[in-house]
């Protein structure tokens, strides 16, 4: 391992974001006020840093886990996948927002940077190996991302939404801190390469105490991923929040929540001790069953599609969180995987519902009827992406949900795998809702006045769907990379 | 002088967190939530200057209880600035008064006359 103050130069993603802030600030107070040149140097910045995070991924060093700021943060592939994963979601995000009616062109420079600052903070928390830099980095991603929520000042409901969503995150992350610090008192050391060595070496005289700081660091990240009983929030902020907001929190901030729980369950305690802690891995287990169940159920009656598909995100965070029930390996890399699946298929579902959005100021599935006719590229590539969401073959979902079934069947969780699929069935049903609305419906008179959809958000949706199908078709060099940051974050 | 040791201040710590979250659970005025999580905060924070002097490590838990006061500032800012917000729709800062979004089936009109 390479330690030493001065490898900055492999936090080049997070500065690049972070000077793309500063360009865009000053190029606005320069006169720029042009929402399209705003965007073009805001994915400039983005692709850059998106590159430059590829790059990182396969160096050697890299590979070797490279130690920054005396042991603040930690570059290793396991970080590098995860920006990946921000970066992709952000450009998705900032290219949504670019041609949205729910965003005031005037302030759409603010927004950006506030998307910019909340992909920086979830970049420093896939990276952070300190739980002050953890803490750090988690509130620079909610404060921001609180803000977000609220963006549309004229919309009581967007309002209403950053308010719900600053009102539970401020008392999670009040409850995480205290977590946080009493796991600081117990392993007597802010340091989490440190307190891997710490537990592994068995100095510590009895692990059960350190259940009491785990679970309510838990309760702040079960916040941020939307786990049962901590999900209430989500369905109220994601339908109030504006689209392309919804469409990053649903990926986004639950990607950097698992980022943070993998990297406490795998990378700071060993996987023997995490498995040896009383009851973790069936209680983890109860709360994917639960959250999938809850999101399911709810999702069956939801008229609005924003909403919907913010109950469809609880449910894929209970897949997700079955996977980290396995404590194992195998379980971690089914989630990572499952979680580029996810990625790629909500952003693209969640384009489609932008564009509509744009063009008839409707979320209600009722309003949406006939888009087959009317949009044939985007209700293809929706349809794709509804199957794999619930993860039909040959899906990336599918893909996703095999490997986390598989690692949960080989752990000998039978009821929990069951549960699983009686799920997928149900989600089935919602899913197939909209897909009546858009091809088994004749479209509204009124629908037919709209224009064609822009030809920016066909090309987004297409290449969007393109990987869905990709990593559905050939997955194992995905699935390899999966591994190979697994592997870099268990401690030695 | 006597030393005082380390339990007294985890006494106190837990004592605040717990009122804390009891204030967060209790009240509906979103000052006064407001207020439960800055307790919330502040338990946690004598926590971390105990264990800091505790532990040995005086330099890391000082910064750390240093930055928690730092970010704690800058959410009640937001949270505020929030709440301003809310206050000029909603003509209230109670929270269960805060609730236009909620589950609807479809059919029911809810939605319209919201």
């Amino acid at each position: 391992m390479r330690a030493s103050l001065l490898n900055l130069d492999y936090l080049l993603p997070e500065w690049i974001v972070c000077g793309t802030i500063l360009v865009l600030i000053l190029s606005y107070l320069l006169g720029t006020t042009d929402r399209r040149r705003l965007a073009d140097l805001s994915v400039l910045g983005l692709v850059t840093a998106l590159f430059f995070s590829v790059v990182t991924f396969f160096e050697p060093a890299v590979v070797g886990r490279v130690s920054i700021g005396n042991g603040l943060l930690q570059v290793d592939p396991f970080s590098q996948l995860f920006k990946i994963l921000f970066l992709v979601s952000t450009l998705a995000a900032v290219l949504y927002s670019a041609g949205s009616v729910e965003i005031h062109g005037k302030r759409w420079m603010e927004f950006n940077c506030f998307l910019l600052g909340v992909t920086s903070g979830m970049m420093f928390l896939a990276s952070s190996m300190n739980l002050m830099m953890v803490y750090l980095s988690f509130e620079m991603m909610s404060l921001s991302s609180y803000v977000l929520a609220g963006y549309t000042r004229g919309d009581p409901r967007s309002t209403e939404a950053g308010y719900k969503y600053v009102l539970f995150g401020a008392v999670s992350s009040g409850v995480m801190l205290f977590g946080l610090s009493l796991m600081y008192g117990l392993l007597g050391t802010l340091d989490m390469g440190l307190m891997a060595q710490r537990t592994a070496l068995a100095q510590f005289p009895d692990l059960h105490l350190l259940l009491l700081p785990l679970t309510l660091v838990f309760v702040g990240l079960g916040y941020k991923i939307a786990f049962f009983p901590f999900h209430y929030w989500a369905p109220d902020v994601y339908e109030g929040s504006p689209t392309p907001v919804t469409a990053f929190f649903s990926v986004g901030t639950k990607a950097a929540g698992l980022a943070l729980l993998l990297r406490l369950l795998l990378g700071t305690l060993s996987l023997d001790q995490t498995q040896a802690i009383p009851w973790a891995g069936d209680l983890l287990a109860f709360l994917a069953a639960m959250t999938m169940t809850v999101g399911n159920l709810a999702a069956l009656n939801q008229a609005n599609i924003k909403r919907m598909l913010a109950y469809s995100a609880i449910a894929h965070a209970g897949y997700m969180l079955m996977g980290v029930a396995v404590l194992n390996v195998a379980g971690a890399e089914a989630v990572l995987f499952y979680l580029f699946a996810y990625m790629f298929t909500n952003l693209g579902a969640f384009t489609v519902v932008v564009a509509l959005f744009n063009l008839y100021q409707s979320e209600q599935v009722d309003e949406l009827t006939g888009m087959g006719k009317l949009f044939p590229l985007a209700s293809v590539c929706m349809a794709i992406c509804l199957f794999s969401l619930t993860g039909l073959p040959p899906t990336a979902g599918f893909i996703g949900k095999f490997y986390v079934f598989a690692a949960v069947i080989q752990k000998g969780y039978f009821v929990l795998a069951l549960v699983g699929a009686i799920n997928t069935a149900i989600s089935l049903f919602y899913y197939m809702r909209i897909m009546k609305a858009f091809y088994f419906r004749e479209p509204k008179a009124e629908m037919l006045a709209a224009g064609p959809m822009p030809c920016g958000y066909n090309v987004l949706i297409a290449s969007l769907t393109v990987p869905v199908l990709i990593f559905g078709i050939c997955w194992s060099r995905l699935y390899e990379y999966c591994s190979t940051s697994i592997s870099s974050l268990i401690a030695h | 002088m006597q030393v005082i040791g380390l339990t007294p201040y985890l006494v106190v710590a837990s004592t605040l967190f717990c009122l804390g979250v009891f204030c967060v659970l209790t009240r509906r005025n979103s000052i006064g939530i407001l207020i439960g999580v800055e307790l919330m905060l502040n338990a946690a924070n004598v926590n971390i200057v105990a264990f800091s002097r505790y532990v040995g490590d005086p330099v890391g838990g000082q910064i750390f209880a240093i930055l928690v006061i730092l970010l704690a500032a800058s959410e009640a800012v937001i949270f505020l600035g929030l709440l301003m917000a809310v206050y000029q729709r909603f003509d209230t800062i109670e929270v269960d008064k805060v609730s236009l979004l909620k589950d609807e089936v479809p059919g029911d009109d809810a939605h319209e006359r919201a």
